[in-house]
């Protein structure tokens, strides 16, 4: 999609400001974003990964390409065409 | 004779210069300041200075960030995932073909009815379709080439779309088949570049949107008024997805600076940002637990990234897929990542053990975009081979 839209008119690809180019009002907010962002509340990875797979978990059960149901459920999966009443 | 006449004119001038001078002196002086030139002075040289040391601070808090990270960094993903079942053979197969569009499909959603789909493309069509019976319920011409978003209402009774006229308009649908949507149509959004993804929030109150001009945007819908901007991406942005509502008021955007950010919905800032990926983010999309998002991108990687650990937690990749993924989306449980990708190919992979699950193949052109239904029993793709497949 990008090369097309590309073509079609120009895209700011490339055109991250450079620091040289930057303002005193632009780096002033890149160093209070950083310093949000900085300040956020970390988990360590561990746990965060053992809270993907707790969830990924107790879900199984209700995904149905995980758990799978009956062909009769899944109204793709049936063999005869659904008509629509009309 | 002269030179008395020009002496008199040089005296007069250099009064006349003195005079001028003193007026000028006293008004910038101000009441009781007289060093003047030694302040200017100083002022001419601040502004250099200050971003030499803006610049500094950056590089330090980006330092700090990066370690305070990586302190976290205890694990990987696939090895605590070790010890979870391997999933068992997977088959998906083509169900559904839908066929209409005359170009390029660029974007589709699914109704919350499970059934409908609204897809959009390339000659400035939008179509909705019933999934089941693969017939088409609407259709509407929009004024524009290049339809690059199009997103249901969750009543069902509404879709947005835009693309290259920079607007996001709205679409009441109306039972009577035989009524002109256009007549209807809202406009809701106006941007200053494309509209390149949009998304009703929880109601049909409002929609955000993101565009080529750098910026995601929340609107009324009724009175098209723009409640909070989103500024902070350096190039275009690409896409947005919402948090699962239980999770509160946040989406995430991915953009061509590379860049992932998390945005709070209520105050306009950028709670958090992600830049690990080497080139364009072209889908993002969260996990269904809103503990993390996946992202899919023109380096032909896929990635997972937790917001708690606020780091990137697993890669999707393989040696040989060499072509940008285009759309991503999870499972219901949020174990399968789906990837549709420029290579024509649907991959799938294993959330948590990293590992691709299965490869599917059937499109003729890239696949554009990708969803999996609400109730999770299939997922829709479209492509530029301007048919869009439904696989159980």
């Amino acid at each position: 999609m990008q090369v097309c839209v590309c073509a079609v008119h120009g895209r700011m690809k490339g055109d991250t400001p450079v620091n040289s180019t930057m303002s005193v009002g632009q780096a002033r907010k890149l160093v209070e974003q950083l310093k949000i962002e900085a300040s956020f509340c970390r988990i360590k990875v561990s746990k965060a990964a053992a809270d993907l797979m707790a969830y990924c978990d107790a879900h199984a059960c209700e995904d149905p390409l995980i758990t799978p149901v009956p062909t009769s459920e899944n109204p793709f999966r049936e063999k005869k065409f659904f008509c629509a009443l009309l | 004779m002269k030179r008395k006449c020009s002496c008199k004119r040089h005296i007069f001038c250099l009064g006349l210069f003195c005079f001028i001078y003193i007026l000028f002196f006293k008004m910038l002086c101000g009441p009781g300041e007289r060093y003047l030139p030694r302040k200017m002075a100083a002022q001419e040289v601040q502004p250099s200075e200050t971003i030499a040391k803006l610049k500094l601070e950056s590089e330090t808090l980006k330092t700090k960030l990066e370690e305070e990270r990586a302190k976290l960094h205890d694990v990987e993903l696939h090895q605590v995932a070790e010890k979870v079942e391997p999933l068992g053979q997977f088959v998906m197969k083509t169900r559904r073909t839908l066929k209409g569009h005359g170009n390029k499909v660029l974007c589709m959603d699914w109704c919350k009815d499970k059934r409908r789909i609204v897809s959009s493309s390339q000659d400035g069509k939008v179509i909705v379709w019933d999934a089941f019976t693969t017939n088409k319920e609407h259709a509407v011409t929009m004024p524009c080439t290049w339809v690059m978003a199009c997103a249901y209402a969750p009543s069902g009774c509404a879709v947005a779309c835009g693309g290259l006229d920079n607007k996001c308009s709205v679409y009441p649908l109306s039972l009577d088949k035989n009524e002109n949507l256009a007549a209807k149509k809202k406009s809701v959004a106006m941007h200053t570049n494309y509209l390149s993804a949009c998304s009703f929030t929880n109601s049909d109150m409002q929609i955000l949107t993101s565009s080529g001009d750098g910026t995601c945007a929340l609107w009324d819908v009724e009175s098209g008024q723009l409640l909070q901007s989103f500024h902070g991406h350096a190039a275009d942005v690409l896409c947005l997805d919402l948090a699962p509502s239980e999770t509160g008021n946040t989406f995430v955007s991915g953009g061509c600076d590379k860049k992932a950010n998390v945005w709070d919905m209520r105050t306009g800032q950028c709670i958090q940002s992600f830049e690990t990926h080497e080139s364009d983010i072209n889908s993002v999309r969260y996990y269904p637990s809103g503990d993390a998002f996946a992202s899919g991108s023109d380096d032909a990687t896929c990635r997972l990234y937790d917001l708690r650990a606020d780091r990137e937690v697993a890669i999707y990749s393989k040696e040989s897929i060499i072509f940008g993924a285009s759309s991503v989306d999870f499972s219901l449980s949020g174990r399968l990542l789906f990837g549709g990708y420029n290579d024509y190919t649907i991959n799938v992979w294993d959330v948590l053990k990293g590992t691709r699950v299965a490869i599917l193949f059937g499109h003729e052109n890239r696949v554009s975009t990708l969803r999996v239904s609400p109730d999770g029993t299939a997922f829709c793709s479209g492509s530029w081979d301007h048919t869009l497949r439904v696989w159980a």
